[in-house]
This record gives structure tokens, C-alpha cells and sequence, in this order.
């Protein structure tokens, strides 16, 4: 009886170790596997992403490893595991962050001509350190029963007294708020996006909680009348099984701002091949299936994104929403902006 | 290397070498997470924390440790008490049922109660479609805050003081109880002036450990948004990118854990605590009727339904509106079981090794208790930031085997803890003239750890193993960053669709988290109630 | 000094799960006396002190002290207002508390410095002054007896009860102690029970003895008259070991003297007086030496019996001895009683 406990153990991390080499699914391939592997980094972790993988294995035979976890453990992973890191594709859902990696020597420029055609300028980094692969627009939700649209048609509106005690916010930690500020600390210059944080703080209703999707129930429930949010949240709200979220999208209202100005702040979905890739070839083959139709479809079909390459079909619910004008503002300068912004919103108190 | 002379204790004997090893072994990602925050951890990142947020940190963690550890006494003590000293309607019941929120990691709580007291949540809802009102016109007490967060640990975190006050007050000699009565004590202050300070090593004992859980908790911190310590230090290491930063976080969190232990342990004094009873005598319960026992009813039924029928019951009314989400949540299920099951077993022979050193005050013993007591006071974050620095110092990649093991040397590291505490329990109970018995008859000190010793302490295993068990199904943050690749654990899939915003599908991970934890819970209970028919007073 | 009245049982009955413990029992305590309460493990005695104490409930029957009435069917006095004193085998001291505030326990209704005053009292009396700001795991097992007896008695109750209390000390100290301790609760003049499975400590330490056995009283009394005049076999074997034989298989002249009507013949060891040259004979089998006595086992035609003898006779192992029995410690019970 002693010794059942360690016995257990030597058993369990046996059969562990063997489960671990296993293939997570068991379903047979359309192609035979050919031997070829690929290793994924990935920062997303939706269910769609499985299948996604899945069906790169089945059309080209290659396996697919995948690793889902937080950005920073990712970067520290990568960091720890230095030239034996399997890392071979990096996802992530912020340029920003992708920037993180670039800026630790974690990607490496790649060359591919199917990219660079499918993907405007603005999306990808220069040297092909990394790849955008589907859009999202943070906008401003609103109560349209309190506000008029023309309230909330720009970000700088957010900060004008008119809208005291009429705003919800999520934390300024989140990734989300943190790119925003990049792009507003190029805009408006570090002063004016300090100004403009000020005031946002001043118009809260109350304190930043919650995600995305909870400044939307807020605003359903009348605690506020607007919110930032990035698009996806509310489409799959309104996509959504249960009526009581779809109810809450027929509360409230998307707004697209700066359509006269610069235009909404766009982030992206974004891939890169990490620099000591073991199985470089299948990275950039995988990356480039990214971009095809089939691609594109399944990488954002349940997340609601906005696909990146021109041609590929519309998620529904996204039809729904009008065209709108997008800003063109260099995503790679965002990751190098995070410590600034973070500071600016520490500094006027936006927790 | 034996001593030739009786009184000089040399340095290292070799029947030290376990103890000595197993404290090596718990101590090293626990350094390699600490020293790069001695010495890499200053710098613009920490400079900006120390002058704008350190100070709101520490503030939070303290009022939360100090409102969770209030409502933990106000509802563990009085229930502990009143379900081991009368008898009422439905006490059976409660008594199993008041252990079960055990079973739920903080998370899963934080993120049920979010959902319950939400202002888009079924409470507020109804209260605005009955009364009319909307959002900003009433005020309801708002989850996503310091008292929120401290109630939902409370919640999750008071049956260790509810099991530890049991032991405590059965325990204690009745004989005490009924001395004080003779001598004219009602039953309110017989339970104010002798069982309550009897049973007080017990419950401090059982606070601390809760405590220690609620500071290192992240995931519930995360989720509702309260800057605690150990939920600045993975933001830090988020924002800045700098995983120095926040190992030096952890140093101040172990500082203050270590400094609240330092004030029990000095409050304590040179009181006695120890009974001299060897008498047995089986507890009799005094019965209440009518008015006076629906009021101890009440209490527990309200514990428990506020505890874990509402929570649970809520999870499970979500989780069936998100059955699209079941197919990837099984696998996770398997790889959850295996995974706590070994982790809990490494971590039980370690923690088998150092509880056998109770008697030892040699320097290897000391070692190994103290990188016991501060694995478990550092978040699973920083010490999964450790394992990664073995990894690489290993020249290893985060793959298969070398994963897996990285991860439950990280578990040990931070649980054993947890698994020392009931056998070192057991050993303390067996008085110190047995140990003499085993000398006078020859046997060393390392056959006398395995053969008298550890018998004994294997009254406490299964206590140990349940709750090793149970402390790593629930683990998060050193899961989500070590696991092999293709791995999905429960804990990561509940985080994963609550951090989407996905609540209703986090509800079934976060049920089978609670429902995996809840056999062992239960074993745990059932032992005990048997424990006290056959063990000694 | 106040008057202290008798603490009395009448037909008192306790049953649990069905069995009965304490069956009938009529007992009464004397103000300024010990009543031993002596029996075997199982016998009762320690729920009939539990009753006594208003610890449990009584069945049927009913506890008085004096004329009041305490534990009765319909009501139970509970114990913080009975003023009855325990003292428990284990000593039950307080252990967070030292020893002057284990005394003080039992006095908040006193103001404070009387509380200080009569503790100190209390310590002088029992020679424990030194030792009042120590904890009970600092002191020795007698001095821990004597402070619960001290905390027993500070508060002036109406009775004590004690729970085998000296069995958890020292042999050696055994015997003092028990004297001191016992010339104490004398001295408070309150009625006093001392429950116990010894039968020398009983004989020795008490005035009065009660007998108890499967839940009945069988006999109780002074103990000197309860020692020589028991009323059973069973009374007899509770005070000493006895030799118990059929009356049919001795001779009759053997029998001369010795009250009592029945068929079976019950002995103390004392009872045989080593007679040489008497008619009956019986063959010594051993010998063991007791200091101021020995102790002697015969043969009997095929009986054996133990006899207690001082060292004025001859005896070695093997021969035969003439025996003759002592009436004081010699008596015939029929069957029935046994």
C-alpha cells in the first residue's frame, strides 16, 4: 500500500509521456501524413482555430503541433527554449504583440510573393517579420434610445463633457485599449492622448470592469450609454443562440468613427515564422494557406473578424454592418508604443 | 560521519540525505523564479510600478487577505461548531455539504458569480423588469470589486477552516467543555473561553493555509478586475514584457505571507494548546428542537446554498445553453486526470519526505520545511517563470516528456505544502515516547522514519493525497504556460472561453473542474466522519 | 460554616440504544463524607456520575440535593447552574489558561480581586503558590491534580463528583495525593463521590461505598461494613479476590461458625487461616512472597484457592497444610446470589 503512490506515479507519467508524442485528434486524414511536421505558437485559442489546423493536416498531410497560451508565455517560453524551440509559426490576435516577438530576435523575414500580393503594405511588416490575416475595428457602441449617432461618430468625442457619467470601460491593461492609445499617441501626439485619456477618465460611469462584452450589457441594462469595443463582440452577440444576447444587440448600436477623418482603428490577426523554425518550409506553406479563400473562411468564421485578403467571403453577420473607412496607420509602430500607452493611461488613472 | 559525542549534532548526517534532497529538489524553481528578480528586476519597468501601482498592490492584497480571512472565520467557525456539538435538522447533510465548495477553484466561482450578480445576470435583471428601474438608478452590490472578490474566495476557501475547526473542537477534550460547564460556564462561554481557544492552533492553522491559497489566487483576481499582487505581477509581466518585474512582485508577496505567518506564530505565545487527555469518549450531541435549532438549520442551509448549490446550479444552467462546446472539453477532461493525478503523486513523496522530518531539527530538516512553506507562498505564475529558467538552463524545449516533468516538478514545488499538513498532523498526534520506544530498541534515525514514522504518518495520507489531488486539478496559471504541446487542460479551456467572453461554454470545463474535485472531497469528508469514531481524542 | 445537604438518587434509570446503563439506582451522598462508587469498566458508574452532574438526562427516578430537585423525567437542571463540581481522570485543566486562572475560572460572578484572593487562597492551601502563573503542560501530574481540585472547589459548590481521578498519577504518589486530596473535599463539607474501578482505593480513601454492577447498586454502605458483611458473591469479588467453592464438597466442621444459607462457600484470600495439624488439609502449590505477607496457592481436592498468610508459619511447596476458615472472612450465599 506504501508504495502504490510512487508506483502511481512512474505508471501515470508513462502513460502521459506517451499521450503527449500522441496526435491530439484520431479522425483519418484526407491526404496521408507524409512525415512533416509543424509547430504552432499561437496566442488565439478558439475552437475554430482546431479545425483550421486540422484541415491544413488532411490537404497537405503535414501533422500540426499546436501550443495555446498567452502571448507573454509564449515570448518567455520562446525566450527559455532559445535554438531548441519546435516554435515554428507564431500567431497572435495584436500586431503589437507580434512586434514584441520581432523586437525580441524571436521571428525572421520571410519571402513570399503570395503574401505580399495578397496583403496591403500596412498589414504586414516590412521585411516580412510578420503577417496580418484578418482585421478587427475598435468602435464605439452606444445607446441610440440616449445618444445620437453624430455624439459618437469620432474617438475625441468620447472625451467631450457632454458624455460625463455616460461611459463604461474595460481595463486600459487590455491589449485592445493599449493599441487604440498606440495609434492615438501618433495622432494626437503623447500630450494630446494624455489630454484625451484625462477626459474619457472624467466621463466614466464607473470604473473599468469587465470585457468587452460586459460594457455592452452595461450599456443594455442603462447603467451607460457607450463604450469601446471591438467589433466581433457584438456581432457574436448578435449571431449568438440565446435570446437574451441577442437582445442585447437590439439595444444598442455599432459605431464606426473617424469615417470623416482618419478612420477607425484597425488591429489584426497575424502570423509570423519564428527565426529558429525546425520546419521553415511548412510554416510559410501554412501561413500562405492563411490567405486562400478556404483560409481565410476558417480563420474567421466563428471569430467574426473581418477576413483581410480581398475576395474571401463574409462571415455572417458582417454584412450586416456598412462599409466604413479603415485607418491606414502603420501597425508595426503599436508594439513599440505599449509601455507608453500603458503609462499615459497608469498616469490619468484608468485602471 | 556519526557523531561521537551525544550532545554535538554535526552538520550532515547521512539519514539527513532525503530530507535534504527533497528540499533541493522543492527549492530550485523556486530560486530560479526568485533570484532574476533580485537581480534583474530593477530597472524604468520596476521604478514605474514601485512609484504608481506597488503600493495600490500590496493595499489589495492585504484588505482582501484581511476581508476573505474575516468571512472565512464568520462562516467556518460558527458552522464548524454547531454542526459538531448539536444535533438539528438536516445536520448530517450540511456537515458533508458544507466541504464541497473545496471542489471549485476560485476561478470557476468568480466567473459563476460574475455571471449571477452581473449587471446583464438573472439577480439584476429581475429586479429592473419587476421595479422598472434601470441600471444607474439602484445600487447593487457590485461583484467585480474588493469585497467581491474576498466573498467569492471566502466562498471557495472556507472549508479548510471548516475541517480544521471540526478537528479542533472534537478534539479538544470534551472533559474541558463539560468542566467548564460544571463551573457554571453556559454554553456561549464555554465556547468562547474553552473550546474556541482549545481549537484556535487548529483553525489558524486552517486560515493560514486559506490565506496563502487567496494570495496566490490569479485567475479570480484577473476576472474580476481587483489589482491584487499576484494579479500585478502577471500584468506586469504582460505590459512590460519583463519577467523580472515580476518575479520581484512575488518577493514582496512572499514577504508579507512570510511576515503574517511570523505574527501568528508570535501571537501564540508559550500558551498551552496541547490536551493532556488520553481519554476517549464519544461525542454526544446536545439536540435542539423548535425555535433554537431552526436557526443552526438556517445558517448552513444559507452557507451551503450561497456556497455551492447557486454557483453549481448556475454553471449548470449555462452550460446547457453552450453544448456546441463538449467534444474538445472531453479530451481536456483525460489530460486533466493525468495530469493531477501524477503531479499529486510527486508531490505526495516529497511531501511524505518532509513531513517525516518533524522530530528533526537538523539543518536539512529545516531547509526542506522552509522550501515547503514558500513554494506554496509563491503564485503558480512565478514559479512556472522558474521552470522555464530549468528548461533552458537544461537546453531543453518545451516538449513531451521534458514538458510534462518541468510541470509537475513546478506542481510539487508549489503544493507540497498542502500534502505535509495532514501528515505531520498525524505524526504530532502520536506522542514522542514512541520514537523513544524505536531508539531504545536500535533502530537509526532513517530506519526509524520508515519504519515507525511513516505507519504513523500514513494516517494522514489519504488526507494528503485527496487534497495534493485536488489543489493541482484546480491549478491555472504554471498549467497554461508549461503543458505539452496539443495538451488542453479543464482549467486552461474554462479560462480560455471565459477570457473570450464566453461564459456559457467556460460552464462545463468549469463544472468538471468542480465535479473531478468532488469525489475526493467527498472521500475526504467521509474519512474524516469515520476518523472520528475510531481515532483518539 | 453553611449547612450542606445530602445528594440523593431515588429509582434513577438511564437506557441508551435500547440498553440499559443505570437501572434503579437509589444512592446517597453524605454531606462531609466519600462515597466511592466501585465497579467494573461497562458497570455504569460513570454515566450515574454524568447524571449526577446534569450531564445527561435521567429516564425515570429522580437526583435531589436536599429538597430540591435536580434531574427528574420532565426537567433537567443543566450543569452550569447546578453548582456541582467535576474533576475528571485527565484532570481537564484549561490549557490556554495558567493555573490561577483555571481556578479563577469558576468565579465570574465574583468581582475580580475577590476572584485574585480566593485563588491565591485556594493555592496557598494546596502549596502551589510558586506555581500559579504556570500552564498546565508545565506542571507535574500532581500538582495538575491538585490544581482541579482547587478549581473544583473555589467556587463553594454543593457536591463534588470526581472520574476516577487518581489513576492517571504515579503509583508511587498515588497514595498521598489521593489522602490530601480526599482530607480536602472533607474538609469543605460538601457531599462527595469518587467513581472508580479500584478496590483498595475505595476501601482505603472512602467512608461510605456503593457497589455497582450492569447498571444496579448491589450493596452499599460504610465501607468497613460492606467489607465484612457483603451481601453477595458479587459484593465480595468487588472489594477483593475471592475463592469461591460448592459447600457440598467440604466438610462440614470446616463450616462452623460461618453465617449465611446456601450452597456456595465464598472465601477471602485472608479467610483461610493456615492451621497445621488441623483435620482438613490442603497441598501448597506456590509460594509468592509479598514483603509483610505471602501469598499461597493450595490444593484442595482439586480446588484451587489463594490464601493470604503473615510468615509465622512454615510453609514449603508441595506438603500439605492444615487449613481452617476465618468467619470474619468467610461466607454462604445461595446460588442465586451469586
Amino acid at each position: 500500500m506504501r508504495f502504490m503512490p510512487p508506483l502511481a506515479a512512474v505508471a501515470i507519467i508513462a502513460l502521459a509521456a506517451c499521450g503527449a508524442s500522441q496526435d491530439a485528434s484520431t479522425q483519418k486524414t484526407a491526404v496521408q501524413p507524409n512525415g512533416q511536421k509543424l509547430n504552432i505558437y499561437s496566442a488565439r485559442h478558439y475552437d475554430s482555430d482546431r479545425l483550421l489546423y486540422k484541415t491544413f493536416e488532411d490537404e497537405t498531410g503535414i501533422k500540426v503541433n499546436f501550443r495555446e497560451s498567452g502571448a507573454s508565455q509564449l515570448l518567455e517560453t520562446m525566450k527559455a527554449e532559445g535554438e531548441n524551440s519546435p516554435a515554428d509559426v507564431i500567431i497572435a490576435s495584436d500586431a503589437g504583440t507580434l512586434y514584441r516577438f520581432q523586437d525580441a530576435s524571436l521571428t525572421q523575414p520571410i519571402e513570399s510573393d503570395t503574401l505580399t500580393s495578397a496583403i496591403p503594405p500596412h498589414f504586414r511588416e516590412e521585411n516580412g517579420n510578420w503577417f496580418g490575416l484578418a482585421k478587427r475595428a475598435r468602435v464605439i457602441v452606444y445607446d441610440p434610445a440616449r445618444l445620437n449617432p453624430k455624439d459618437v461618430d469620432e474617438y475625441t468625442d468620447l472625451a467631450d463633457g457632454k458624455l460625463q457619467g455616460e461611459l463604461c470601460m474595460r481595463s486600459s491593461t487590455n491589449i485592445y485599449n493599449l493599441s487604440l492609445m498606440g495609434e492615438l499617441i501618433g495622432r494626437l501626439g503623447e500630450d494630446g492622448a494624455a489630454a484625451w485619456t484625462r477626459s474619457v477618465v472624467a466621463n466614466f460611469a464607473r470604473p473599468p470592469q469587465g470585457g468587452d462584452t460586459a460594457q455592452i450589457e452595461s450599456i443594455a441594462a442603462g447603467e451607460c450609454s457607450a463604450a469601446l469595443v471591438n467589433h466581433y463582440y457584438w456581432v457574436r452577440l448578435a449571431q449568438s443562440n440565446a435570446p437574451a444576447q441577442r437582445a442585447l444587440t437590439e439595444k444598442t448600436r455599432l459605431s464606426f468613427p473617424n469615417q470623416d477623418t482618419d478612420g477607425t482603428h484597425i488591429n489584426v490577426t497575424a502570423a509570423a515564422v519564428a527565426a529558429n523554425a525546425p520546419n521553415k518550409t511548412a510554416a510559410i506553406q501554412f501561413i500562405e494557406f492563411l490567405t486562400t479563400p478556404e483560409g481565410q473562411a476558417l480563420l474567421t468564421t466563428e471569430t467574426k473578424e473581418f477576413p483581410l485578403v480581398a475576395g474571401a467571403t463574409l462571415p455572417s453577420g458582417l454584412s450586416d454592418l456598412p462599409d466604413f473607412k479603415e485607418s491606414n496607420y502603420p501597425l508595426s509602430q503599436l508594439g513599440a508604443a505599449q509601455a507608453q500607452a500603458q503609462a499615459i493611461y497608469d498616469r490619468a488613472g484608468w485602471n | 560521519m556519526l557523531a561521537r559525542l551525544a550532545n554535538q549534532r554535526p552538520l550532515f548526517r547521512r539519514a539527513d540525505a532525503p530530507a535534504l534532497f527533497a528540499g533541493a529538489f522543492l527549492a530550485v524553481p523556486i530560486l530560479a523564479a526568485i533570484i532574476p528578480g533580485i537581480l534583474f528586476g530593477g530597472g524604468e519597468a520596476w521604478t514605474h510600478i514601485a512609484n504608481t501601482l506597488l503600493g495600490t498592490y500590496a493595499l489589495t492584497s492585504i484588505g482582501t487577505l484581511f476581508l476573505t480571512g474575516l468571512l472565512i472565520l464568520l462562516i467556518a467557525v460558527p458552522a464548524a461548531w454547531l454542526v459538531t456539538m448539536y444535533d438539528f435538522p438536516g445536520r448530517g447533510l450540511f456537515e458533508w455539504i458544507l466541504i464541497l465548495p473545496l471542489a471549485a477553484p476560485g476561478y470557476v466561482f468568480a466567473y459563476a458569480y460574475a455571471d449571477i450578480m452581473g449587471v446583464a445576470g438573472p439577480l439584476q435583471s429581475l429586479l429592473r423588469d419587476v421595479s422598472g428601474l434601470t441600471a444607474r438608478d439602484y445600487w447593487f452590490p457590485d461583484i467585480r470589486s474588493l469585497p467581491g472578490l474576498a466573498t467569492v474566495l471566502a466562498l471557495t476557501l472556507y472549508p479548510y477552516v471548516y475541517l480544521t475547526a471540526r478537528a479542533g473542537f472534537i478534539s479538544g477534550s470534551i472533559c474541558t467543555q463539560e468542566a467548564a460547564r460544571s463551573l457554571g460556564a453556559s454554553p456561549t462561554r464555554t465556547f468562547w473561553s474553552v473550546a474556541l481557544p482549545t481549537a484556535r492552533p487548529a483553525i489558524i492553522a486552517g486560515l493560514a493555509l486559506a490565506l496563502m491559497e487567496a494570495a496566490a489566487d490569479y485567475g479570480a483576481a484577473e476576472f474580476l478586475g481587483v489589482p491584487t499582487l499576484t494579479f500585478g505581477i502577471v500584468r506586469a509581466w504582460g505590459s512590460f514584457g519583463d519577467p523580472a518585474v515580476a518575479a520581484r512582485l512575488a518577493l514582496v508577496l512572499l514577504t508579507l505571507i512570510l511576515t503574517l505567518t511570523w505574527i501568528e506564530r508570535f501571537s501564540r505565545g508559550h500558551r498551552g494548546s496541547q490536551q493532556s487527555s488520553s481519554k476517549w469518549r464519544p461525542l454526544a450531541r446536545i439536540r435542539l428542537t423548535g425555535l433554537s435549532a431552526l436557526t443552526p438549520a438556517l445558517f448552513c442551509a444559507a452557507i451551503a446554498l450561497i456556497g455551492f448549490v447557486l454557483p453549481v446550479g448556475r454553471l449548470i444552467w449555462l452550460s446547457m445553453e453552450a453544448s456546441e462546446h463538449v467534444a474538445p472539453v472531453m479530451g481536456a477532461f483525460r489530460n486533466t486526470l493525468i495530469l493531477a493525478s501524477g503531479g499529486a503523486a510527486l508531490a505526495f513523496i516529497l511531501a511524505v519526505i518532509v513531513a517525516l522530518t518533524i522530530r528533526n531539527a537538523s539543518l536539512s530538516s529545516r531547509f526542506a520545511r522552509l522550501a515547503t512553506a514558500s513554494g506554496y507562498a509563491i503564485p503558480g505564475a512565478v514559479l512556472a517563470l522558474g521552470g522555464l529558467f530549468i528548461l533552458k538552463t537544461l537546453g531543453l524545449s518545451l516538449t513531451g516528456f521534458a514538458a510534462l516533468f518541468i510541470l509537475i516538478w513546478v506542481y510539487a514545488a508549489r503544493f507540497a505544502s498542502a500534502g505535509t499538513e495532514p501528515l505531520q498532523a498525524a505524526l504530532a498526534r502520536a506522542p514522542v515516547s514512541i520514537d523513544h520506544a524505536a531508539r531504545s530498541l536500535g533502530a537509526g534515525p532513517l530506519k526509524r522514519a520508515i519504519k515507525v514514522d511513516l505507519p504513523i504518518a500514513m494516517s494522514g495520507a489519504a488526507a494528503g493525497a485527496l487534497i495534493l489531488f485536488v489543489e493541482v486539478l484546480k491549478e491555472l496559471p504554471a498549467t497554461l504556460m508549461l503543458r505539452p504541446m496539443n495538451w488542453d487542460t479543464l482549467s486552461v479551456k474554462a479560462y480560455a472561453y471565459a477570457s473570450d467572453e464566453r461564459l456559457a461554454a467556460a460552464a462545463l470545463p468549469s463544472l468538471l473542474i468542480t465535479l473531478a474535485g468532488l469525489g475526493p472531497v467527498l472521500l475526504l469528508s467521509w474519512r474524516l466522519s469515520r476518523a472520528r469514531v475510531s481515532d483518539r481524542a | 460554616m453553611t449547612q450542606f445537604s445530602a445528594l440523593t438518587t431515588t429509582n434513577v434509570s438511564r437506557s441508551y440504544d435500547g440498553t440499559q446503563i443505570v437501572s434503579g439506582v437509589d444512592l446517597t451522598l453524605v454531606p462531609g463524607t466519600v462515597t466511592a462508587l466501585l465497579g467494573k469498566s461497562g458497570a455504569g458508574k460513570s454515566t450515574l456520575l454524568r447524571l449526577l452532574a446534569g450531564l445527561e438526562p435521567v429516564d425515570s427516578g429522580e437526583i435531589k440535593i436536599g429538597e430540591t430537585v435536580l434531574s427528574s423525567p420532565r426537567k433537567t437542571t443543566p450543569p452550569e447552574t447546578r453548582k456541582i463540581g467535576l474533576i475528571f481522570q485527565d484532570f481537564a485543566l484549561f490549557p490556554h489558561l495558567n493555573a490561577a486562572q483555571n481556578i479563577m475560572f469558576g468565579l465570574a460572578h465574583l468581582p475580580p480581586p475577590e476572584r485574585k484572593t480566593r485563588a491565591a487562597e485556594w493555592l496557598a492551601r494546596l502549596d502551589l503558590s510558586a506555581r500559579a502563573k504556570a500552564y498546565p503542560h508545565e506542571l507535574s501530574g500532581g500538582e495538575q491534580q491538585r490544581i482541579a481540585i482547587a478549581r473544583a472547589l473555589a467556587p463553594s459548590p454543593a457536591a463534588i463528583l470526581m472520574d476516577e481521578p487518581f489513576s492517571g498519577l504515579d503509583p508511587s504518589l498515588r497514595a498521598t495525593v489521593r489522602t490530601t486530596a480526599l482530607d480536602t473535599i472533607r474538609e469543605a463539607g460538601v457531599p462527595a463521590l469518587l467513581v472508580t474501578h479500584d478496590a483498595d482505593e475505595a476501601l482505603s480513601g472512602a467512608d461510605n461505598i456503593a457497589i455497582m454492577d450492569k447498571g444496579k447498586i448491589l450493596q452499599q454502605g460504610p465501607a468497613q461494613d460492606i467489607y465484612l458483611h457483603p451481601v453477595s458473591a458479587k459484593a465480595a469479588s468487588a472489594l477483593g479476590p475471592i475463592n469461591c467453592l460448592p459447600v457440598a464438597s467440604l466438610p462440614a466442621d470446616l463450616l462452623n461458625g460461618i453465617s449465611g444459607t446456601g450452597d456456595s462457600l465464598v472465601l477471602r484470600p485472608e479467610g483461610i487461616t493456615l492451621t497445621p495439624n488441623a483435620p482438613t488439609s490442603a497441598t501448597i502449590t506456590a509460594i509468592h512472597f509479598h514483603g509483610p505477607h505471602k501469598r499461597i496457592m493450595l490444593d484442595l481436592n482439586g480446588t484451587q484457592l489463594v490464601c493470604v498468610s503473615d510468615h509465622s508459619t512454615e510453609t514449603t511447596i508441595g506438603s500439605q497444610m492444615g487449613i481452617a476458615l476465618n468467619p470474619r472472612a468467610a461466607f454462604i450465599f445461595g446460588s442465586d446470589d451469586i
